[in-house]
């Protein structure tokens, strides 16, 4: 190369100086082209910026892609991303509209009329009407669909009517008081797209209206999705949101596995780290550049005690293990004093939840209690386990009742083996978690014997509880219907089963670059579209 | 037991460590201070003391006692599971390798399809099929074991049925049964038991991490396994909550690999013969 310039009359040195000059010269072009990098990069505190993608590694992977067959915390987590309700339930667990931007109850809460907001856009880019509400409702309430509140809309007789493009009328037979929170149950009562479902009637990409839409999704390893761009809310700019481009979701089950991922780096957001390294951080202080929040909404660990077998059956047995069970001592040991103890299903903060005191535990009244019942030398039971989610309070429920003799041996089964269990009433005892709650009917609905979901609080039937709740289903006054649920909660506290003992303590964790995240539910975008990931940015 | 030392200082390490291991499983309750299921939840993750010599778990129980504890566990799960399967497997091997023929090729390739899959897989499918505790672990450990001996054993009896006592014995009319029972398993049972030394460290390991997957020993039972899998959360915070269980664990396993190999090296005369040609074979080329 240097013979050939040498033979054109170019010396070495004359080259080495062109090249030189060349790429200062380059260099001092680019540099007056635009401002250095450092000034470019370091974003105005506070300011919502535009674009990037984000890492999220979540517990548990979604159970179906439908999302009218929301079941797990992965479905809660991910459905709402990109669906919504016409109504949701806010932080006090009022019901407040969504997609819907007004509605009205007639004829004592038979009718209600529901003004869709307008403009909202599916993924697609197909504006939302009265015919997709339509569409959605009719599929949900068809029971070869599969979905969760199928039966609910059967029970009630959920007839929807197309009043005009932006107006659609519901008529339902029963539980009026109800309704707008079977409604508000996260995606089970989604407005979808019906371009959702394949010629086979199964939904295979969800089209909702939500600020993300659905792009992939591998089972048990991760889940994507991209910003719609066509999305109904507007971030600070004015411009729609979300800020955020492009979200992956990572399924990493192990808690300790999903803190260090966020460490290194590798994630920006995950939720629930190990427990004892969040008891860590308040203590002392979160690692450097990491923040946290834990907050709580209606999501508590409980017990069912199956009344249709013995020893259950006998109250005396079932008021022993009230006596004995320590919940202090269960959020310390389980949750390292980060729950909230409690004896119902909601949060201290919900209108819903009644002051009612908790029992003291009373060994000697416990033991008592045993002995009347002709167990004073102990008895031998079954506790069914949902593993592993409920391991550890399941060795803290066996540890504190083989304090009044009970001889407690674990039946631990997977999500699948443990809901098929528990309707043949094969089970001493079994421990669950509730969440989700807007009303009443749902967590207390489960002891009407017609309940799908009686076996899981131990199939108690009692004539004046099925009356109660009748009442309190077609209640419209809120302030009437939490009078009538407070005889419930009685009455089930007389009982001995359910009983309800921590309101479990709920951790997110990121980097302190993600800025701008709140919720208030287990979903990952708020389902009433006021706060989440559709209205955080990242500051890098 | 000079002799011993003379022969295999491995085996005799192996044995200083197994001792203290099975003596201690045996005398568990005398020396364990607290009771290892009870908790304590005001002394949760207490730090190793006086008081707690290797301190508390999440649950405030007392990390020695259950190290302690899970030793008698680990104990019966490696020497029962390895003496089911050696009984099962000697007796397939020995009926198969002298029976010979088509009898001999389907236990043989059936014995080989079970050695097809990874130990672990296998023993989870076990568990799933047998349900989970202390008798349904030590049953999938010993079920991987059978084909092991087995596969061994035939191998032995193949090479003994041939020698002149075996023709002697049938040349005297005795049953085949009663050759195989007085003649032949005598002289294979010799290395077989050396192997079942072996074997007794990975049956501690399969438990340990079966009970480490939630797939193991039960509560209340204790097993360094579910130890392992209740430190999880806070190993990085407290880490003696792993520590010892995991030490435990570790010691356990080198003993009885030490023990195996030791006494692999003391009994099988071909190895010292092997051994012995060698060095001579050393010191002719120095």
């Amino acid at each position: 190369m240097v013979s050939n310039a040498s033979s054109r009359g170019l010396s070495r040195r004359a080259l080495l100086k062109g090249l030189t000059a060349a790429g200062i010269g380059i260099g001092l072009s680019r540099g007056l082209e635009r401002p250095p990098v450092a000034a470019d990069a370091a974003p105005a505190p506070g300011v919502p910026r535009r674009g990037g993608s984000m890492n999220i590694g979540i517990e548990e992977d979604l159970t179906s892609i439908d999302p009218y067959k929301l079941n797990g915390n992965g479905d809660l987590l991910i459905q709402g991303l990109m669906s919504q309700p016409l109504v949701a339930g806010n932080a006090e667990d009022k019901i407040e509209p969504v997609l819907a931007e007004t509605y009205r109850s007639e004829s004592g809460g038979k009718t209600w009329i529901f003004n869709l907001r307008k403009g909202v856009k599916f993924h697609n880019g197909r504006e939302m009407t009265g015919d997709d509400v339509k569409w959605s409702f009719d599929r949900i309430r068809d029971r070869k669909n599969g979905a969760v509140l199928s039966s609910i809309f059967n029970i009630i007789d959920l007839r929807t009517t197309v009043v005009d493009r932006y107006t659609v009328r519901t008529d339902i037979a029963t539980g009026f008081g109800a309704f707008l929170s079977n409604l508000a149950q996260s995606t089970r009562a989604a407005i979808l797209a019906h371009e959702s479902v394949d010629a086979s009637g199964t939904v295979t990409k969800p089209i909702g209206t939500g600020p993300f839409q659905f792009v992939d999704w591998k089972p048990g390893v991760q889940f994507s999705a991209k910003r719609h761009d066509g999305y109904w809310q507007t971030g600070a700019d004015g411009k729609p949101l979300p800020y955020i481009d492009a979200l992956t979701v990572k399924v990493v089950s192990d808690p300790s596995a999903r803190l260090n991922a966020l460490l290194a780096g590798g994630l920006d957001f995950i939720t629930q780290p190990p427990v004892a390294a969040a008891r860590n951080w308040i203590d002392a202080k979160p690692p450097e550049g990491i923040e946290f929040r834990r907050w709580f909404y209606n999501y508590s660990d409980y017990l069912s005690l199956n009344t249709r077998r013995p020893p259950f059956n006998d109250v005396r047995v079932r008021q022993a293990v009230q006596a004995t069970i320590d919940r202090r001592a269960l959020n310390d040991a389980v949750y390292f004093g980060l729950g909230q103890v409690h004896n119902q299903p909601f949060k201290t903060s919900s209108f819903w939840y009644e002051n009612i005191p908790i029992a003291p535990v009373d060994l000697t009244k416990a033991k008592s209690l045993m002995q009347q019942a002709g167990f004073g030398r102990g008895v031998d039971v079954t506790l069914a386990v949902w593993s592993p989610v409920n391991d550890a309070c399941a060795e803290v429920y066996q540890a504190q009742l083989a304090q009044i003799g009970m001889r407690v041996k674990l039946d631990k089964h997977d999500p699948g083996s443990f809901f098929a269990l528990l309707p043949t009433y094969n089970w001493g005892m079994a421990t669950l978690e509730i969440g989700t709650l807007f009303h009443p009917d749902r967590p207390y609905g489960y002891l009407s014997k017609d309940n799908v979901g009686h076996p899981y609080v131990g199939g108690y039937d009692d004539p004046r509880v099925e009356t109660l709740l009748a009442q309190g289903r077609d209640e419209l006054d809120p302030a009437r219907a939490k009078a009538i649920y407070r005889q419930v909660v009685t009455d089930f506290m007389a009982v001995g089963t359910p009983e309800y003992h921590v309101n479990l303590p709920l951790i997110d964790a990121y980097h302190g670059y993600v800025q701008g995240f709140d919720a208030y539910g287990r979903d990952l975008v708020a389902i009433n579209g006021q706060m989440g990931l559709h209205k955080a940015w990242l500051a890098k | 037991m000079l002799r011993l030392v003379r022969r295999s200082r491995v085996a005799v390490a192996g044995l200083c460590i197994c001792v203290p291991i099975l003596a201690l499983a045996l005398i568990a309750p005398a020396v364990t201070p607290y009771n290892p299921q009870t908790m304590s939840i005001g002394e949760r993750l207490q730090p190793p003391s006086t008081r707690h010599l290797m301190g508390t778990d999440v649950f405030g129980r007392d990390i020695f006692s259950r190290v302690v504890a899970g030793d008698r566990v680990s104990v019966e799960v490696g020497g029962m599971s390895v003496l089911l399967g050696l009984v099962a497997g000697s007796l397939i091997g020995a009926v198969s390798g002298y029976a010979g023929g088509l009898f001999d090729n389907v236990l043989m390739r059936l014995m080989d399809s079970v050695l097809a899959f990874p130990a672990i897989l296998l023993a989870l499918v076990l568990v799933a099929i047998l349900g989970q505790g202390l008798i349904a672990v030590m049953t999938a450990v010993a079920a991987l074991r059978i084909p092991i001996f087995a596969r061994s054993v035939r191998g032995l009896v193949l090479a003994e049925r041939t020698r002149d006592y075996v023709d002697a014995a049938r040349c005297i009319g005795q049953r085949d049964s009663r050759i195989l029972a007085r003649h032949i398993l005598p002289n294979v049972l010799s290395p077989t038991i050396v192997l079942a030394t072996s074997y007794f460290a990975s049956g501690i390991v399969i438990e340990a991490s079966l009970s480490f997957l939630g797939l193991g020993v039960v509560p209340p039972d204790v097993s360094w396994g579910t130890m392992l899998n209740d430190s999880l959360q806070v190993m990085q915070i407290d880490p003696w909550t792993v520590l010892f269980p995991a030490t435990a664990l570790s010691i356990a396993v080198l003993g009885f690999n030490l023990l195996g190999d030791g006494l692999r090296d003391w009994l099988d005369p071909r190895l010292a013969i092997g051994l012995q040609s060698a060095g001579e074979h050393r010191q002719r080329s120095s």
